[in-house]
């Protein structure tokens, strides 16, 4: 029961976090699982979970208008649900559809924001500024909160021994599949971030980040390295080629100045 | 036409506020004008403050700025320091012409700036500084270790909070020349090309390192026999995993939602341990 109060209390937090107010990435996988960890006290098992789930969810940005599954929400109940004994890659797998499911949630949240905007404007006409703040402030929090009351507390609340008692009756091959599907489903995220960067004529970059992580011990740090080299060149060499004299220098001209 | 320093009433404590205030740009985000009221949250203190003898001036300056808005949400920062510049300039001027066709140019400003900065800031901040700081945090993390959560946060906030206040302090005292200057043609091209190349690198590492494909079954019998993944290895170290991110790559561009990708990921999985040729 405290346990279920604790996450829920966490997840309202990490929702307002996660766009309505701040944007520090603490509502990512890997930082939203470590907090509830920390706060049921077995933080090791929750970065063991957060870990996959933060590859999977890789990609999942929101663009412009999109929704991207909801990561976060899926996170925080599996690592509750991990700490009441329900094994890792179980936990992991359990997180995925909870993501997808919680984006109906949040459409419905930016359908009823539609409304907050209309009103802001009626008060816009009476000059009430003052109301105008307190509802740009409050509305979207208000309806995290009630989102969690209504999906949060109910999984974490009866969620472990629902789930332990399928559990029992599970085959291991389906434990060992989702285990599988773990390992690949961060293609998926990579996937989704080389479709958005869409340009096609830069893909060599990546094959060489590819071949040298693939034959060399070397890490991202290093690699990175590299990548900062290989972005200040091919700036170098596109300015000078690109069409028009009018714009001078290259990027690290800009910079300075 | 007022010069642009006769008509300063914004101070230091200002713009500490405003960027503070930046904190809340999505708080009620929406479908029809997403970031609109958060714009009009985070300059209201300023125009308060340029227009405190002037309710009507005020009113008409709040409704203008709840017009639509989006863009990456740590960018908003030099969009909102070039608007403050001209909201500024605009707030001294009487004459009916000259305050319209100010107000145009904000409107254009707000406008020519927050696509291509969302642009910009999608490739810097989603596809470039987030993985890299992720990739260091989870390889920092592995077997449960705090630091790894904590590298990744510290790492992403300091580019996080120095673009949103060096971008809002310093785009509001370079006015509107380094609007023109970034806006020119090419160069915001030049910089999500540039971002492009960096997190294409990183994105290779990562495919590279995280994405695992575990078949579990040989070719051939007896002690001719060879294990799948050893053949796929002698070719290149981690192909599979390569292949696999660009099959799935090719099924969302042909329009395949990523929720029927997982479930046919998960199914794939759970036929390939049933019949033990994965895991």
């Amino acid at each position: 029961m405290i346990e279920a109060i604790i996450v829920t209390i966490i997840a309202i937090i990490l929702g307002i976090e996660q766009q309505p107010v701040g944007q520090f990435m603490f509502a990512q996988p890997l930082v939203a699982g470590t907090i509830v960890g920390l706060a049921l006290g077995d933080v090791t098992t929750a970065i063991e979970v957060s870990i996959p789930l933060q590859l999977i969810f890789m990609g999942a940005m929101g663009i412009g208008a999109s929704i991207p599954p909801d990561a976060t929400l899926g996170t925080i109940i599996a690592v509750a649900l991990a700490k009441e004994g329900i094994p890792v890659e179980t936990a992991v797998a359990l997180a995925v559809p909870v993501a997808f499911v919680a984006v109906s949630f949040n459409t419905f949240i930016r359908m009823i924001n539609t409304f907050t905007m209309h009103q802001i404007d009626r008060l816009a006409e009476a000059k009430n500024y003052r109301m105008i703040e307190i509802l740009h402030l409050t509305v979207f929090p208000l309806l995290v909160v009630v989102r969690s009351l209504l999906v949060v507390f109910p999984a974490v609340y009866y969620g472990a021994e629902a789930v332990q008692g399928i559990l029992d009756v599970v085959p291991a091959f389906v434990l060992k599949g989702f285990n599988v599907s773990g390992q690949m489903l961060p293609a998926l995220g990579f996937a989704m971030i080389l479709n958005m960067i869409g340009i096609p004529h830069l893909l060599p970059f990546l094959f060489i980040g590819f071949v040298l992580a693939s034959y060399l011990p070397i890490t991202l740090i290093g690699v990175s390295v590299i990548g900062v080299c290989a972005a200040l060149i091919y700036d170098f060499f596109n300015s000078k080629g690109g069409s028009g004299g009018s714009v001078s220098g290259d990027l690290s001209s800009l910079m300075e100045e | 036409m007022t010069t642009l320093k006769q008509a300063r009433v914004v101070d230091q404590k200002d713009l500490t506020r405003v960027f503070i205030r930046q904190f809340f740009l999505q708080t009620s985000w929406n479908y029809e004008r997403m970031q609109a009221a958060g714009y009009l949250y985070i300059i209201l203190p300023v125009l308060k403050k340029i227009y405190k003898d002037n309710p009507e001036r005020l009113q008409r300056a709040v409704k203008r700025n709840l017009e639509f808005f989006n863009t990456q949400p740590y960018l908003a920062a030099p969009i909102i320091g070039v608007a403050l510049a001209l909201e500024e300039q605009l707030g001294v001027m009487e004459d009916e012409k000259e305050i319209v066709a100010q107000e145009n140019a904000i409107s254009a400003v707000k406008v020519s700036m927050m696509g291509p900065f969302a642009g910009v800031g999608d490739s810097m901040f989603w596809f470039t500084i987030r993985p890299i700081a992720m990739g260091i945090g989870i390889s920092l993390a592995e077997g449960g270790n705090i630091l790894g959560p904590i590298a990744f946060l510290v790492i992403f906030n300091i580019f996080h909070l120095g673009t949103r206040y060096y971008g809002t302090t310093m785009s509001y005292d370079l006015g509107t020349k380094f609007v023109e200057r970034l806006a020119k043609e090419g160069i915001v091209q030049r910089v999500s090309e540039a971002a492009a190349v960096l997190g294409l690198m990183v994105l290779g590492v990562m495919i590279a390192q995280m994405v695992k494909v575990p078949f579990n079954f040989s070719i051939g019998t007896g002690d001719a026999a060879k294990k799948f993944t050893d053949i796929t290895n002698s070719i290149m170290p981690n192909i599979v995993p390569l292949g696999l991110t660009f099959l799935l790559s090719q099924w969302l561009r042909k329009g395949v939602t990523p929720i029927r990708i997982l479930l046919i990921v998960i199914a794939f999985s759970l036929v390939g341990a049933f019949f033990g040729f994965l895991g």
